[in-house]
């Protein structure tokens, strides 16, 4: 028995490969969240008045509010004092190009399978790397600029662009919208910025990469993609942290913006550092992500594999304005040991013919609870709107749990809704099956795991796609037997 | 003596594409007539059109049955008036039991034509026996309507329905398509049953061997819209043999 | 919301009667959580608008009406919430009995959620205990009736259970006229072995009817419950059945109509508390003209609870632009090996149907009442007795032709 917990744990002590710690010196500021912060997080980056103004307005609002309980999840509580709101490596001066950058950071990526130095970056997708509180750099700037996208860290955009940021900012996630969302606004850092001109192709996927190291530190990026008429986007977003006994804060914000026939892919692997077998330590992840098909004939689709976090609050939405805009959303969320995840989606339609498919593929072990909670909303005036959700759970264990809570308005007598859930357990006779072809238990499973989240797979880019199934494999390590 | 059907120039199209552009048909009292054609053809929205479906839209010519213009009826007024459709696929109604869905068609078609309508026993007697040459299992009236059935159950149900309702003209929209042979020559039994020399009949189809047990009066060959050919069985089976080729050589 | 605390459950004038300790209790409870409002979950689409504008007076002086049936039953009649012997018999193993004070001493409900059942125990009336103790020979009719001039708020409460190897067809009929509330709260506990057929026929006009039934079912008990709802003003109905032992088995079929100026809420939970436990549910809801309708069904199975099967399914149709549908199935699962599974629906009559039937003859009018009763008649199918569900059946399409 003992033995096989020790196998069991080494398994769980190797699962994490991305748990290690770049020793970089860092510039901290003191631990705390008052208004002198914010605005020494505001100095920091050269801010203009009216962004200080904003994150100060934020901050006034999120004191008046109260940690949202309605998830089913057990969060204990975040001493919100006790976190450091801005850390970052660091540097002599700015670096003016990743030549500049701090080696130590470029082996970090390196090791995290994501170079991003010339020689060996990956073909066809630009990346920007965001290590704790900043962004340290970004590639293929030059080839996306001829084609007029504007791919880079927020705070530049905050510099270069500010008329856009100011334009979009908080117009599709406002700072009332919820506790965590109020709290980004206040004190985000960096996190990326992507405008797609009317009528452009991007010319390759953007990806950014967000790393947490420094210690008691929370992260708080912030995304905006803004996809002007005609324009097309596919976006991916890939996280880890080191390993720590303490719990650290992650509450991002992310927002879309897709004008008439403008379309935005947005990918996610998450993989932040999910606590050990004991539920000690890993990542709270607290995520407003909001898509706005603003215009006619808008398209917006998330595609999101959540493996990672002790706990995750999450739910990509779509808000369907525009007439025959469209929504799309695919999740495997997979929960172990001790992790909770409360996840899904909003569907809003608001405008005429408009549709959305929601496949959630949910898969818990251990000691884990894995919920599935989405919105599919009818508003009267959408004459014909459609809804497809398909939300599939499958236990592996007798100790873990699987839940599903899909709310579903209609006040449209045109429309047609359509749910369908299933929960079971992984099919004995499908394991037996593998196992007398010759499959050894850990195979079969993990080749069942990946079957049932086929659908979702087949959403990713590619690149992602291998990744995500090696990620499923190794979660699932030691979740049978 | 007056056509069953006369169909004069016949246009139709769904949303805004025409799908049959300008066919003529005209199908006499008791005569059957079969109307070949490859895919996209038009065949079933010829169907669909005869039986009034919505968004169907005639934008020229006229269908004219047994002396009445069908432009301006519904599908329940054709129905009462005495036209059937065979569906090419029967709709699934949940929860509405077969036989009472069955008496309520024979007994909204007989008031509409001002006769009385039909008692309990005698209608399930004629249901019965619909069913028992068909081979269709006695059960399926008190299941839902085509809920549950196998694809060759649907079709042979249609029939069951054209012979309680007794239309004067049948349109069978591919009715043999999927069929086994026994199925197939039970459902050519049933409608050769209820030739009379007086009802009519339309069949749909889009290979020959139905055919073969129907002795079919006329035979024509629709394409891009329009009858492009006529004739007789001969042509049933030069089709069959040279399969639809030939109309583009033709057409050439 | 306090204006709803003045109304139904005002400091003073709680009864001083043998259950006053248990009525403090709860009225303790209830002023200390209130009453739900926009925020609380449970109530998230029902609002209680409809009740803090009604003036609660007396329960009326008019008579009640009477149910006419068509098949032979024991009738125990509850006029404006009262019981009313001389309107009821009561057969052969069957005992009505006012309910002891112990009964009522460990009840103990959630917050704000189960503000009504807090008033309720605060408030009752009359609280009985209704004892089956052999099998019933015919139905034993339930028959709630308010009448024209009821403007009362009155909190009926009975207690039901079923000895072991008991088994019974309990009808509730009921008919609501004026504009009062009855908060009814029924607690039914089915020894083992024991067989409950519940059905609920259901037409209220402008009354607020809110409604809490808890069922507890023992080993190889089984439980069925099912509802031919035409709604009312305001109907709120909380189903909870609790399968505590193995072999335990609860189904739930419900069919609810609504119109202009009604508002109909289902919760229903289904609580697998230990494995071997099967459960089914089947929920039709039609929303024509104003019509509101709530389904909130949950399927819950405990940690440890293997080899329990559940399915659910709900279906809606929306037939009117002002009309709404929220609906909520919800699996909650802390077992592994089991089944459970979901579906849910919000549409409209299918075109294609339509055209079929049209095709075979049937008017239009004719076609959508025939496809609106195939829709709503599912759930009724599963009506062993062919007496009742011929009666529901008839009373659907009645309700159907008028709709």
């Amino acid at each position: 028995m003992s033995e096989t917990v020790e196998q069991v744990q080494n398994l769980i002590q190797q699962r994490y490969k991305a748990g290690f710690f770049t020793d970089i010196e860092a510039d901290k500021v003191r631990a705390g969240l008052d208004e002198e912060i914010i605005a020494m997080i505001s100095a920091k980056k050269n801010e203009p008045a009216w962004m200080l103004e904003w994150r100060l307005k934020a901050f006034h609002h999120w004191q008046t509010m109260k940690t949202p309980n309605w998830a089913l999840l057990k969060v204990p509580a975040i001493d919100f004092q006790a976190i450091h709101y801005y850390a970052a490596p660091k540097q002599k001066n700015r670096p003016k190009s990743l030549d500049e950058v701090d080696p130590k950071l470029l082996e970090t990526f390196d090791k995290l399978g994501v170079p991003l130095h010339e020689r060996a970056r990956l073909a066809g997708v630009a990346v920007d790397a965001v290590f704790d509180s900043v962004s340290v750099g970004t590639t293929f700037q030059k080839e996306l600029k001829e084609a007029g996208v504007i791919f880079c860290s927020f705070s530049e955009a905050v510099q270069e662009h500010p008329e856009l940021v100011q334009e979009y900012l908080g117009s599709v996630v406002p700072y009332t919208d919820n506790y965590f969302a109020a709290l980004n606004s206040a004190v985000f850092s960096d996190g990326s910025f992507v405008y797609i001109p009317e009528g452009t192709r991007c010319p390759m996927e953007l990806s950014t990469y967000f790393r947490i190291n420094a210690r008691d530190t929370g992260q708080f990026e912030r995304t905006l993609i803004i996809a002007e008429p005609g324009a097309e986007v596919s976006y991916l977003e890939g996280c880890t942290a080191p390993m720590r006994d303490e719990n650290q804060l992650h509450a991002a914000v992310v927002e879309l913006v897709a004008r008439k026939k403008a379309k935005i892919k947005y990918s996610t692997v998450q993989n932040w550092y999910p606590g050990d077998e004991n539920g000690k330590g890993g990542i709270y992840n607290f995520v407003t992500k909001r898509g706005d098909c603003r215009e006619d004939d808008a398209r917006i689709s998330w595609t999101q594999v959540e493996t990672g976090s002790a706990i995750t609050w999450k739910y990509p939405s779509c808000i369907l304005r525009g007439d025959r805009s469209a929504g799309e959303f695919y999740s495997v969320a997979l929960t172990h040991n001790h992790q909770q995840a409360d996840t899904g989606t909003k569907m809003i339609h608001l405008g005429k013919d408009t549709t959305s498919k929601i496949i959630s593929k949910g898969i818990s072990a251990g000691k884990s609870n894995n919920t599935y909670r989405g919105l599919v909303r009818i508003a009267k005036r959408a004459e014909n709107a459609r809804n497809y959700t398909q939300c599939d759970s499958l236990l592996i264990g007798k100790t873990c749990g699987a839940h599903t809570f899909p709310y579903i308005e209609s006040a449209n007598a045109t429309a047609k809704i359509e749910h369908e859930a299933t929960t079971s357990r992984i099919g004995e006779d499908q394991l037996f099956y593998c196992r007398s072809r010759g499959l050894d238990e850990e195979d079969a499973v993990a080749m069942i795991v990946d079957g049932f989240c086929k659908e979702v797979f087949k959403e990713l880019p590619m690149e992602f796609a291998v990744e995500a199934k090696a990620l499923l494999e190794i979660s699932l390590e030691g979740a049978v037997g | 003596m007056n056509d069953m059907l006369k169909i004069s120039q016949l246009k139709v199209a769904i949303d805004d594409k025409e799908i049959l552009k300008g066919l003529d048909l005209e199908v006499g009292p008791g005569e059957l007539h079969a109307i070949m054609g490859p895919n996209g053809s038009g065949k079933s929205t010829l169907g669909y059109a005869l039986a009034g479906r919505d968004g169907y839209d005639i934008t020229g010519g006229s269908i004219e049955f047994d002396g009445q213009d069908l432009a301006d009826m519904e599908p329940e007024e054709r129905a009462a008036a005495g036209l059937f459709l065979a569906f090419q696929y029967p709709v699934e109604i949940p929860g509405v039991n077969n036989a009472y869905f069955l008496r309520s068609a024979l007994n909204a078609q007989r008031k509409a034509r001002g006769v009385e309508e039909i008692d309990g026993m005698t209608f399930l007697k004629s249901v019965r026996e619909s069913l028992k040459q068909l081979k269709m299992d006695e059960a399926l009236l008190k299941r839902a309507v085509n809920e549950g059935f196998s694809g060759g159950e649907k079709k042979r149900n249609e029939i069951v329905q054209m012979a309680v309702l007794q239309p004067k003209l049948a349109v069978l929209d591919e009715t043999d398509s999927g069929l086994d042979i026994d199925a197939l020559k039970l459902v050519a039994e049933g409608i050769n049953r209820l030739r009379d020399g007086k009802r009519s009949f339309v069949v749909i189809t889009h290979y020959q061997r139905l055919l073969d047990y129907l002795n079919p009066d006329h035979v024509h060959v629709l394409s891009g819209g329009r009858i492009v050919e006529s004739g007789g069985e001969e042509l049933a089976r030069r089709l069959e043999a040279e399969g639809y080729g030939f109309l583009e050589e033709s057409a050439a | 919301m306090s204006a709803l605390i003045d109304q139904l459950a005002p400091e003073s004038g709680l009864p001083d009667d043998s259950h006053a300790e248990v009525r403090r209790r709860a009225q303790a409870r209830l002023m200390s959580q209130g009453f739900p409002d926009p925020k609380t979950e449970a109530w998230k689409y029902t609002s209680l608008r409809v009740l803090e504008k009604r003036e609660f007076q007396g329960i009326g002086q008019q008579a009640v009406p009477r149910c006419a049936l068509p098949f032979a039953a024991d009738v125990l009649a509850f006029d404006n919430g009262q019981y009313n012997p001389d309107a009821s018999t009561l057969p052969d193993g069957v005992r009505l009995e006012p309910l002891d004070a112990q009964s009522l001493e460990t009840l103990d409900y959630a917050g704000r959620e189960d503000a009504f059942a807090w008033l309720n125990l605060a408030r009752f009336e009359q609280a009985w205990k209704l004892s089956i103790d052999a099998p019933l020979a015919r139905p034993l009719v339930l028959a709630f009736a308010t009448s024209d001039d009821f403007s009362g708020a009155v909190h009926p409460r009975l207690h039901i259970e079923l000895a072991a190897n008991a088994s019974a067809t309990l009808v509730e009929w009921q008919h609501g006229q004026g504009e009062g509330l009855v908060n009814l709260v029924e607690q039914i506990h089915l020894n083992p072995n024991a067989r409950l057929h519940h059905l609920v026929q259901r037409q209220h006009g402008e009354l607020a009817w809110v409604q809490r039934t808890d069922v507890s079912i023992e080993r190889d008990a089984d439980y069925r419950f099912h509802a031919l709802d035409g709604g009312g003003r305001l109907v709120r109905q909380d189903l909870r059945l609790d399968l505590l032992q193995a072999g335990a088995h609860g189904e739930i079929d419900g069919v609810a109509l609504l119109d202009s100026r009604q508002h109909v809420d289902y919760h229903t939970a289904i609580n697998h508390q230990v494995g071997h436990t099967t459960s089914r549910e089947s929920f039709r809801m039609m929303a024509d003209g104003t019509g509101v309708g709530v389904f909130n069904g949950r399927i819950y199975i405990a940690r440890g609870a293997d080899d329990s099967h559940s399915d659910l399914n709900t279906g809606n149709l929306l037939l009117s632009d002002s009309a709404r549908i929220n609906t909520k199935p919800e699996l909650e699962i802390y077992a592994e090996d089991v089944t459970a599974s979901h579906g849910a629906t919000i549409g409209q009559l299918e075109d294609s149907a339509l055209f079929y039937l049209r095709t075979r003859g049937i008017p239009t009018q004719e076609a959508m009442a025939l496809l609106k009763f195939g829709f709503a008649a599912e759930p009724l199918e599963n009506i062993e007795n062919d007496t009742l569900r011929d009666w529901l059946m008839v009373l659907l399409n009645e309700h159907l032709g008028s709709f």
